[in-house]
């Protein structure tokens, strides 16, 4: 445990000398408070730009509430937050190996379980601490600018969607220590994420049922609750966190 | 009692064998020269010693502690190309080395003094030359006061004047600690090493104490240097040389005569008292080197002479 917390605090800190930190955080925290904007400002938009153009038609578009503000939330962290996880993660592990860092700190005292999980830990608190300062923002702009939707029901949206996050960083960090290099590494992420984004087709128990339940219970819609979506996507990014350890421990370095 | 006791160590990828399965002992608190050509092997055995590689067969115990059986050696390594978080500065890598290995009161500032690098603290390790990098990797790997220092060709890369800093420094851990390191300039071996061993094509083709291995291979040459004013005289000493029943060879090259004996005592005894009235500036016994005897042992061919030798 006092290793983790040495490994942890390492990797917290270079999450902050490096920058990324503040990165993560201005692009989920701007979507956060751009969402509700948009959602309010589109119709106007929209009437600005078909203006003389389309002389004779008459559209009309219904005035934005707040489950277009919720909605614009989801859509928005839905694909940037996935292209953070994959950005943030998949180079994290291979980058260190390649660049020969792991040949430095692996003969101390540093068990290899113990190196995944602090990266992970410290990822997920990156995550977890955006989401929440992300949907802070889209909940208070939602309230000034349309009426206030269920804390509760948005509380739990944001919940979900960090879980759905972090099951994608684990496997993009999965994916890290898989592959031989960045580009097999980035390579192997991307179709580990496009597979777990596919299976929502075809499957309720997949990762991505969690937004639509999470969207549900947000905008006070009718869904079956999707408890085994969500334990199914816990039990996948423990799996590929386990499997990283695994694969680490037996990997050779340098 | 043996610091490193390495037995049957084996090593494959795929068809090629790395390392042929060879036994080496390591005696505590020497420094011990790890030599070998490029290719031979030495980076796959530090690998496997440090814990980074696993060995196909056979074992390295280090200090009683068998490596990869759970328990961690008390070793220090250091990497041919230390590779460090370019964001850091040299003293907070110290200090998280140290937080690893749950040191509460390291000595941080003694060593970043010790390997030169007191005035680069606070400069984030980034901006650091290939010889800081050098310097604060044996600086990592000797705070947690290891019992084995593993180095893996600390100064092949580094410039004279680094070369010689690093030398020192490893110099200065005799007695303290035993010290194994990789290295192909023979001539960095030869200058601090107590024992070496000479590995080629993955098998070890020898391990001497230094000293032996140089009185072994010794040559019984011996070198005159003369004024130049001397020449004719030392001319005449040649004629005389070449009578005598111990002197196989003599070489006059202007004002330096190279005599080869078969008796290295009688060349001893009497070749000083026929110097007697020629201007000598120089008497010497060539000894061996240990590029000599690496040459002759991994039948190297073709390689320039001189005081090192990038193999």
């Amino acid at each position: 445990m006092r290793i983790f917390g040495v490994q942890l605090r390492k990797e917290l800190r270079e999450l902050w000398r490096t920058r990324k930190l503040i990165v993560v955080l201005a692009v989920l925290v701007g979507f956060g408070l751009m969402s509700p904007i948009l959602a309010k400002i589109t119709p106007d938009l929209l009437e600005q730009f078909s203006e003389g153009q389309m002389e004779g038609i008459v559209i009309t578009i219904p005035e934005p509430t707040e489950r277009d503000a919720i909605d614009q939330f989801l859509k928005n962290i839905s694909q940037f937050g996935l292209l953070l996880a994959l950005l943030m993660s998949f180079g994290v592990i291979v980058g260190e190996r390649e660049r020969g860092q792991l040949a430095l700190v692996f003969p101390h005292p540093l068990p290899r379980e113990v190196f995944v999980l602090a990266k992970f830990a410290a990822l997920a608190i990156l995550f977890v601490v955006g989401m929440l300062l992300s949907a802070l923002g889209a909940y208070l702009y939602t309230v000034l600018l349309f009426d206030a939707p269920s804390l509760g029901g948005f509380l739990a949206l944001t919940w979900l969607m960090i879980v759905w996050l972090l099951c994608l960083v684990a496997l993009s960090l999965l994916a890290s220590a898989l592959g031989r290099s960045m580009v097999a590494a980035g390579g192997i992420a991307f179709v580990l994420i496009i597979a777990v984004l596919l299976a929502s087709l075809f499957t309720p128990l997949a990762p991505g049922q969690l937004l639509d339940w999470g969207r549900a219970l947000a905008v006070g819609a009718d869904a079956p609750a999707r408890w085994d979506a969500l334990i199914v996507t816990l039990g996948l990014s423990a799996l590929a966190v386990s499997a990283n350890c695994l694969i680490l421990r037996r990997q050779e370095i340098g | 009692m043996s610091a490193i006791i390495i037995e049957g160590l084996a090593k494959r990828f795929g068809t090629l064998a790395a390392l042929a399965g060879f036994d080496l002992t390591v005696p505590r608190g020497a420094i011990f020269g790890f030599l070998g050509p490029n290719g031979a092997g030495k980076t796959t055995t530090l690998r496997i010693m440090a814990g980074l590689a696993h060995a196909t067969a056979g074992r390295v115990v280090i200090e009683g502690v068998e490596v990869g059986r759970g328990q961690r050696p008390p070793i220090g390594y250091l990497p041919d190309t230390p590779s460090f978080y370019g964001w850091m500065t040299a003293r907070e890598f110290l200090r998280y080395i140290a937080d690893l290995h749950g040191l509460e009161r390291p000595p941080i500032d003694a060593m970043l003094e010790r390997v030169g690098l007191a005035d680069a603290a606070r400069k984030r390790i980034g901006g650091f030359s290939r010889g800081m990098k050098q310097r604060l990797g044996l600086a990592q790997a000797l705070l947690p006061q290891p019992r084995v220092l593993l180095l893996d060709e600390p100064v092949s890369a580094l410039d004279p004047a680094g070369r010689k800093a690093m030398l020192d420094i490893m110099s200065e851990l005799r007695g303290e600690l035993t010290v194994f390191f990789s290295t192909h300039i023979l001539g960095d071996a030869e200058r601090i090493c107590d024992e070496v061993g000479i590995l080629d094509r993955g098998r070890l083709v020898l391990q001497a104490r230094r000293d032996d291995l140089l009185a072994r291979y010794a040559r019984p040459i011996f070198e005159i240097d003369a004024a130049p004013s001397d020449t004719p005289r030392l001319s005449a000493l040649a004629g005389q040389l070449r009578a005598l029943p111990w002197v196989d060879r003599v070489n006059l090259e202007g004002a330096r005569l190279r005599l080869t004996v078969n008796d290295v005592d009688a060349a001893r005894r009497e070749v000083l008292p026929m110097l007697a009235g020629l201007s000598v500036s120089r008497f010497e016994m060539l000894g061996a080197t240990l590029e000599d005897i690496f040459l002759g042992l991994t039948n190297s061919a073709g390689v320039p002479t001189g005081t090192e030798v990038a193999l």
